[in-house]
């Protein structure tokens, strides 16, 4: 039992990670229009930046946090602003390929800057921990990432409800032609949701890092989980992508912990079949495929 | 007539006035095939080793005739029905280690039957990740093979009693002269000629095939959905056997690479495989034929002659093929088409 328990709370951790994620690449979809083959690579990065901020320069906690996520909001403005924009009007199979030869592009990078073997970095939350009943732990990270995440996803929520840049976003992802109609930008709506996106990769960096090892070839996996998540959330949903992060969350850990920990991603993707199989537009999809189905 | 099929991932048609519009089905050619010259290529080819005596030399063209095969077989799903498999190395790594293992269990096993093993893994591996993955969009369908293509990396790297996991499945003999394979695999020379075969064969299935009956429904299917399924086409049936017949090549062929490289491993079945197919298929031209060949030979002569570091190529490939597609104003089918307009340029009428 105190095996279960536990394995759960790694299903949880690993559910935020997901959450946060996944609804940045949900967000990316829906507004950019752009299925972002190297949001995976933009967490494996700015896990890079916290191993700077945080070990290299020796900031405190939170403020590496912070920088982390700027780093990750700064590099996804430049991708944006160099490449991704110019990428919106055009064929899909195009964006695609763009977004899979940016995703070899950093990790290659990554590769050459930080070598290729996998780092770690404890902090002192990670080994303090809080006794919950006999023999079960839960350490402070684990809490921080639980906290990270409600804050980020609530914050994510307000401004897209209740701010008008947020609004603007949704209306974009909703129907471009009308957005034109009313003056509304779509090229800096979509450069405002995909910042946002690699902001949120960042954070989830971040939290997660004291917890997981990073190495370069990290984003791939990272991406395809994410996708998992967003496929069956259905394509574009942030709120469906938050429930299937606690699905495949669980999935993953309690898989780990009592089948085998080589196949994490496999059980994942089977997962997403079997959704599939029933719902083809994933749990929270509509039926183009695209579009928001609101916060 | 056109249509926003999203599963179109070649250029489309011609909508400048006057000029008019020719399906692109022009394989070999198309307009002036010249059985003739495309003979004379292939018996050009048959000679170079005796002419180059550099083994160095004659291994990257073996490779490039490698990429040839498998960029064709690659093709077949990617172009000619629009379904952008990202998995196409696991179905020819598939192959390789089928061929591998039946050797090291059954060291004396006939190569048909390597062959045949090798085949039916790589078609019975697409078929079964093709059933659901066809059933999503186009969009997502790229991701569900990605997806699958990393499992399958997941599994020659774990389950070590069938794939010795990252040591490889070792000691794979060169092929020996027999009646049936007819070359043996010894030396370079060798090499180079069963490959240029493999290549040939699959160039000449496969104008064949885009130029028979089931060639015209690929077409329909992958240009106008709807108004295939009006005359009968099954989109999902024909997109099925495209990307089926492409994992089948690529089975084929990895059978041969085992016997080439002697060595299979977990890597052979890396995405940087598919980077390089996706390099030489968006620069070659997707849904073409002598633009693939060449971007095949380019792209994996280029990097091996000048010995570059496969990390460093990969950020240049990977830095060329986002810029490019991003910066060309129509990327780089816009560039292609640009160029092949000369051909289909319109004819001065009165108008």
């Amino acid at each position: 039992m105190p095996l279960f328990v536990s394995e759960i709370i790694n299903g949880l951790v690993l559910a935020s990670f997901y959450a946060l994620v996944a609804s940045g690449l949900a967000m990316i979809f829906g507004v950019v229009g752009i299925v972002n083959f190297a949001h995976g690579d933009f967490v494996m990065l700015a896990g890079y930046f916290f191993y700077e901020f945080y070990v290299v320069v020796r900031l405190p906690y939170l403020p590496a946090i912070i920088l982390t996520a700027l780093g990750a909001a700064v590099i996804g403005a430049l991708t944006y602003w160099i490449a991704l924009r110019r990428l919106i009007a055009r064929e899909w199979y195009t964006q695609l390929i763009a977004t899979l030869a940016l995703s070899v592009l950093l990790e290659n990078i990554a590769q050459k800057i930080w070598s290729p073997n996998a780092i770690s970095v404890a902090t002192p939350f990670t080994v303090r921990s809080l006794r919950l009943g006999s023999a079960v732990n839960v350490s402070v990270q684990d809490l921080f990432v639980f906290a990270g995440t409600a804050i980020c996803l609530l914050t994510l929520w307000l401004v897209t409800t209740r701010t008008r840049s947020g609004k603007a976003m949704r209306a974009v992802a909703q129907n471009r032609d009308a957005c034109t109609v009313t003056g509304i930008n779509i090229g800096r709506m979509a450069m405002l949701a995909f910042v946002a996106g690699t902001a949120l990769c960042g954070i989830a960096a971040a939290l997660v890092l004291p917890l997981q090892d990073v190495y370069p070839t990290v984003g791939l996996s990272i991406t395809t989980q994410a996708f998992v998540v967003v496929i069956v959330g259905g394509m574009g949903s942030v709120p469906g992508a938050a429930v299937a992060a606690v699905i495949i969350g669980l999935v993953d850990a309690l898989t780990a912990g009592y089948v085998s920990s080589a196949y994490t991603d496999a059980f994942g993707y089977a997962v997403m079949i079997l959704v599939l199989l029933v719902h083809p537009n994933g749990l929270f999809g509509d039926r183009s495929q695209r579009g928001w189905v609101g916060l | 007539m056109t249509s926003n099929s999203p599963w179109r991932v070649v250029a489309a048609p011609s909508t400048h006035p006057g000029v008019p519009h020719r399906p692109r089905a022009r394989l070999l050619g198309g307009r002036a095939t010249r059985p003739a010259a495309v003979t004379a290529l292939v018996v050009v080819g048959m000679l170079v080793p005796f002419v180059l005596k550099d083994d160095f030399i004659l291994g990257i063209f073996t490779d490039s005739l490698v990429y040839v095969t498998l960029a064709l077989s690659y093709d077949l799903s990617v172009g000619r029905v629009g379904a952008l498999s990202l998995a196409h190395p696991a179905f020819f790594g598939a192959g390789a280690y089928a061929a591998a293992i039946l050797l090291e269990h059954q060291p004396d096993a006939p190569l048909v039957l390597q062959v045949l093993l090798a085949v039916g893994t790589a078609g019975v591996l697409a078929v079964v990740i093709g059933i659901p993955a066809f059933r999503l969009s186009h969009l997502t369908f790229g991701m569900a093979t990605l997806g699958f293509a990393l499992i399958a990396e997941l599994v020659a790297q774990n389950e070590v009693r069938l794939t010795n996991g990252p040591l490889c499945v070792a000691g794979v003999s060169p092929l020996q002269a027999g009646p049936l394979a007819g070359l043996g695999m010894d030396s370079a020379a060798q090499q180079y000629e069963i490959f240029l075969v493999l290549a040939v064969l699959t160039g000449a299935f496969v104008s064949a095939l885009v130029k028979s009956r089931i060639g015209r429904a690929y077409i329909a299917v992958r240009e106008d959905e709807p108004m295939a399924m009006s005359v009968g086409i099954s989109p999902k049936r024909y997109r099925m056997s495209a990307f089926t017949t492409g994992a089948a090549i690529a089975g084929l062929l990895g059978a041969f690479y085992a016997h080439y490289v002697s060595v299979v491993c977990p890597t052979n079945l890396d995405i940087s495989y598919t980077v390089n197919l996706l390099v030489i298929l968006f620069l070659g031209g997707v849904g073409g034929f002598w633009g693939i060949i060449l971007a095949a030979f380019v792209f994996t002569a280029i990097p091996e002659i000048l010995q570059v570091d496969p990390s460093i190529r990969l950020i240049v490939y990977g830095a060329a093929l986002l810029l490019g597609i991003s910066l060309l104003p129509e990327g780089f089918e816009g560039l292609s088409r640009r160029l092949s307009r000369r051909h289909w340029a319109p004819k001065e009428r009165d108008a």
